[in-house]
């Protein structure tokens, strides 16, 4: 079963529309007993890093979220939610993130490219994984966000993106992805990138 | 490289979609959720869906017409109309909405775009500009282009990017369902001014209107319906258009 995390903030029901259309049971889930019960979990996020990591670690979802990947299960971060799993954060004053990453998400540089980062925008895949599988490089996605991440460790780079400077846009480690842009408004390849994460849960 | 988008814009009215001409004389055009549907299996970039009705209802049909849209459009979903309170904000983005477009609201409340941007973050809210040539000027309007505001538009659209909305959809009012071309000036001097994205709406008879914006100014978006709605174009169509013309749209495959 697949998890989203309620944590009272943004579009739940995008993302779990597109998992049950991939034809996988999903569920929103707001503690630690309903989380447990996922082989796979999904956090979206819409809104400001600062309010959103907040939220997260009064409900403790930074301990349930890292009790989860420990017992080798998967998660998924999506937009914010993947900017979230990151070390620090600039949106409103540097913020701590949950630290499974390591790098930090900065604002794009002004006055080169308009800010928000709106629209679609082609994705190269830099390495090939269960999650992007049957995806080709050079296809769009759609992207909203004014704050990009910059990982530590080049390992953990999926894919780029070109916005004035090439920035990730796809994050990868041991049982963690994680895309800046939204799978689940991207159709037709987007949802095909939720089907690939349900079928990695249940390897 | 971000590509050109091209949105078809729904006015939603009791239940039903509808497209006038200058905002006003509106026709039926359909089902809400049968249009939806077709948009979807366009790949169509995203959709615009918008409230032309001033009551409380109005909203809840908005609601309600979202809802469904959301269960199977995995496209980026914006709606206005009306929306004058946080809590019915909120209420959109847990049924699916990506963006609010918010017109009259922060004319009388410009708290109410900043509380938002403050939850969502400044790309969740679009800025409503309608606008009308009045002498040499081009002044905005609001409530559904009734009440003359006397700002122009240059300044207007400077207050919206100050606020922090993340887009800004400009909307000429008397090109409004005419099918006779986009404001061009208009759009490409806005368009220069800001540093925002622009959508730009009202008018569009043509694919070439289309080309012709974003050929000529810098406009991100271009939103119509009339095309979509009383013509044989569709967005598969105008997307194969504007690729053989030259412009950078998406690839989806």
């Amino acid at each position: 079963m697949i998890g989203v995390i309620d944590y009272g903030a943004g579009n739940l029901m995008s993302v779990i529309h597109a998992v049950e259309y991939e034809g996988y049971e999903v569920v929103i889930v707001k503690n630690k007993n309903q989380a447990e019960m996922c082989r796979g979990l999904i956090l979206p996020g819409v809104g400001s890093y600062k309010e959103a990591i907040n939220q997260l670690k009064i409900d403790n979802w930074d301990k349930i979220i890292e009790n989860h990947i420990s017992n080798d299960k998967k998660l998924m971060g999506i937009c914010l939610g993947m900017q979230l799993l990151f070390e620090t954060g600039e949106e409103d004053g540097l913020s701590k993130g949950l630290g499974l990453i390591k790098g930090k998400v900065v604002k794009f540089p002004k006055g080169t490219v308009r800010v928000p980062h709106m629209g679609w925008n082609s994705v190269e895949w830099k390495v090939r994984h269960k999650c992007n599988e049957n995806i080709k490089s050079g296809i769009d996605f759609y992207h909203v966000h004014s704050y990009y991440c910059k990982p530590y460790d080049s390992s953990n780079i999926l894919a780029s993106c070109k916005y004035g400077i090439e920035f990730t846009t796809a994050i990868i480690s041991d049982n963690i992805v994680g895309y800046q842009f939204h799978p689940e408004k991207s159709q037709p390849a987007g949802p095909e990138l939720i089907r690939n994460f349900c079928e990695w849960t249940e390897c | 490289m971000l590509k050109k988008r091209v949105i078809p814009m729904l006015l939603l009215s009791d239940n039903r979609l509808v497209k006038g001409k200058k905002f006003k004389d509106f026709r039926e055009t359909g089902m809400p959720e049968s249009a939806i549907k077709i948009y979807s299996a366009q790949d169509s970039d995203e959709l615009v869906l918008i409230n032309i009705d001033r009551t409380m209802d109005g909203v809840t049909a908005l609601e309600r017409t979202l809802k469904v849209a959301s269960k199977y459009c995995f496209m980026p979903l914006t709606v206005g109309g009306n929306i004058k309170e946080v809590s019915q904000i909120a209420s959109m983005f847990r049924n699916g909405a990506d963006k609010i477009l918010l017109n009259t609201g922060i004319h009388e409340k410009e708290s109410l775009a900043k509380e938002a941007i403050k939850l969502y973050g400044s790309q969740s809210i679009v800025g409503g500009l309608d606008y009308k040539k009045e002498g040499s000027k081009y002044l905005v309007y609001v409530n559904s282009g009734k009440i003359n505001t006397g700002v122009d538009i240059e300044t207007y659209a400077k207050k919206l990017e100050d606020i922090g909305v993340g887009e800004l959809f400009i909307n000429d009012i008397d090109r409004d369902g005419m099918l006779k071309g986009l404001n061009t000036d208009v759009i490409s001097n806005i368009a220069e001014k800001l540093s925002i994205p622009v959508i730009a709406c009202g008018g569009v008879g043509s694919q070439n209107d289309i080309l012709e914006a974003f050929k000529g100014t810098q406009v991100s978006a271009v939103a119509c319906s009339s095309i979509f709605c009383f013509g044989d174009h569709s967005p598969l169509r105008v997307r194969s258009f504007l690729k053989n013309s030259g412009i950078d749209v998406r690839r989806l495959k």
